[in-house]
């Protein structure tokens, strides 16, 4: 008897835990009805995701951060120009005005270049590292898209070893209404499980070849 | 609504936060290059303006919008719409030329009147005290094109300074927090 309560005391005790493990995930809650809020949110947790379950692996943010030069550059060019004429009113600023909008929006062209061409549907890029530089280093692409008036999110997982130079990519297509409620609260474990078999089926594969 | 956006935000990590607030500086320094690019082509200070008064009816009414360009080799000739501003007054003037006397220096003078005016601009006080003709130096521009009814949103925040910093300002706080 004196062991069965220990044993009942020892389950309440597990139960506690567990639930204020829970509580400390604190529960994603969005506007359902806003379609950039729904991707945002399955990203962010995506990205969470990968980074709980690749303990080693660093978030690389090359591609982010050129964005983020560009659009600087940009912005200032405008100041300059701002303050120019501030400086030396029109028409005496004509010229240096006339370069800054012309070097204005040839940067605001290459900057959706970019955007198309190089940067995509990726929403983040991480490296895991071999301190003891024996093994390659290992790269995780994610990509999503999620369509203004549509439900489906398409996740693409791409994974490459720097070893053998190929990569492999890896695509889950599942209506958001498999990972949020009512309230628009996402299910967290869900959408983890999903997606962490979709990391493994992107890992896994490379690992037969 | 609110709580979803400041969750968005809150989820934020420096580099989005940075990259919200530069999202903010392109538009406005899209705004502000396309102006100054319009001013560049224009050869105008003010290639935009706004009819203010009932002056010029009914070729313009207040509210229309004024499209100007300025090239100053291009001769000032009676019966042309003018843009010009007086000295020590902010607002500028569209009125039409009704006289133009050029010297052999080339110096211009030039007299103007509102179309819905009983007299020309000297008699109606437009001009500086002791100013008898408009210079080319204070023209902005002549008028090339107008869109009707378009500047009565610039006459309205102009009128009710609270309804543009509630505009404005809401705007502002939209594009800095909705994240895309």
């Amino acid at each position: 008897m004196a062991a069965r309560k220990k044993a009942r005391r020892g389950g309440d005790e597990a139960k506690a835990k567990s639930s204020s493990g829970e509580d400390e995930q604190k529960k994603l809650t969005i506007n359902k009805w806003d379609t950039a809020a729904v991707k945002n949110a399955l990203d962010d947790t995506a990205k969470k995701v990968l980074m709980v379950n690749e303990e080693e692996c660093v978030e690389e943010f090359t591609v982010v951060d050129r964005r983020l030069v560009l659009c600087t550059v940009a912005c200032g060019f405008s100041a300059f120009a701002l303050v120019y004429d501030y400086l030396f009113p029109f028409p005496r600023s004509e010229v240096v005005l006339a370069m800054c909008a012309i070097s204005y929006f040839i940067l605001m062209g290459v900057l959706s270049l970019y955007s198309i061409f190089c940067e995509g549907s990726i929403f983040m890029l991480a490296r895991t590292t071999d301190t003891t530089g024996k093994k390659p280093d290992e790269l995780w692409t994610l990509s999503s898209s999620l369509l203004r008036f549509s439900h489906h999110y398409t996740i693409t997982v791409t994974y490459s070893n720097g070893g053998s130079k190929a990569k492999n990519s890896c695509k889950m297509e599942k209506s958001v209404t498999e990972w949020f409620d009512e309230d628009g609260g996402l299910v967290f474990d869900k959408f983890k499980t999903d997606f962490s078999n979709l990391c493994c089926d992107a890992k896994s594969f490379d690992k037969t070849q | 609504m609110l709580e979803g956006i400041f969750s968005d935000v809150s989820r934020m990590n420096k580099r989005q936060k940075f990259y919200q607030a530069l999202n903010f500086g392109m538009i406005v320094s899209s705004a502000l290059m396309i102006w100054k690019g319009l001013m560049v082509v224009t050869g105008s200070e003010s290639p935009i303006v706004v009819v203010l008064s009932g002056s010029m009816e009914p070729a313009f009414y207040r509210g229309d919008l004024l499209f100007l360009t300025n090239n100053r080799e291009d001769p000032v000739q009676a019966g042309e719409i003018l843009v010009f501003k007086v000295k020590e007054r902010d607002i500028p003037i569209v009125h039409r030329v009704i006289k133009v006397h050029e010297s052999a220096d080339g110096e211009v003078k030039i007299l103007t009147k509102g179309d819905n005016n009983a007299g020309d601009d000297r008699a109606g006080m437009i001009y500086a005290p002791h100013q008898n003709w408009v210079t080319k130096s204070e023209i902005i521009g002549r008028a090339r094109g107008y869109l009707p009814f378009v500047g009565m949103v610039t006459i309205l925040m102009n009128d009710y300074p609270m309804l543009k910093y509630v505009l404005l300002g809401g705007l502002a706080v939209f594009v800095l927090l909705h994240r895309e």
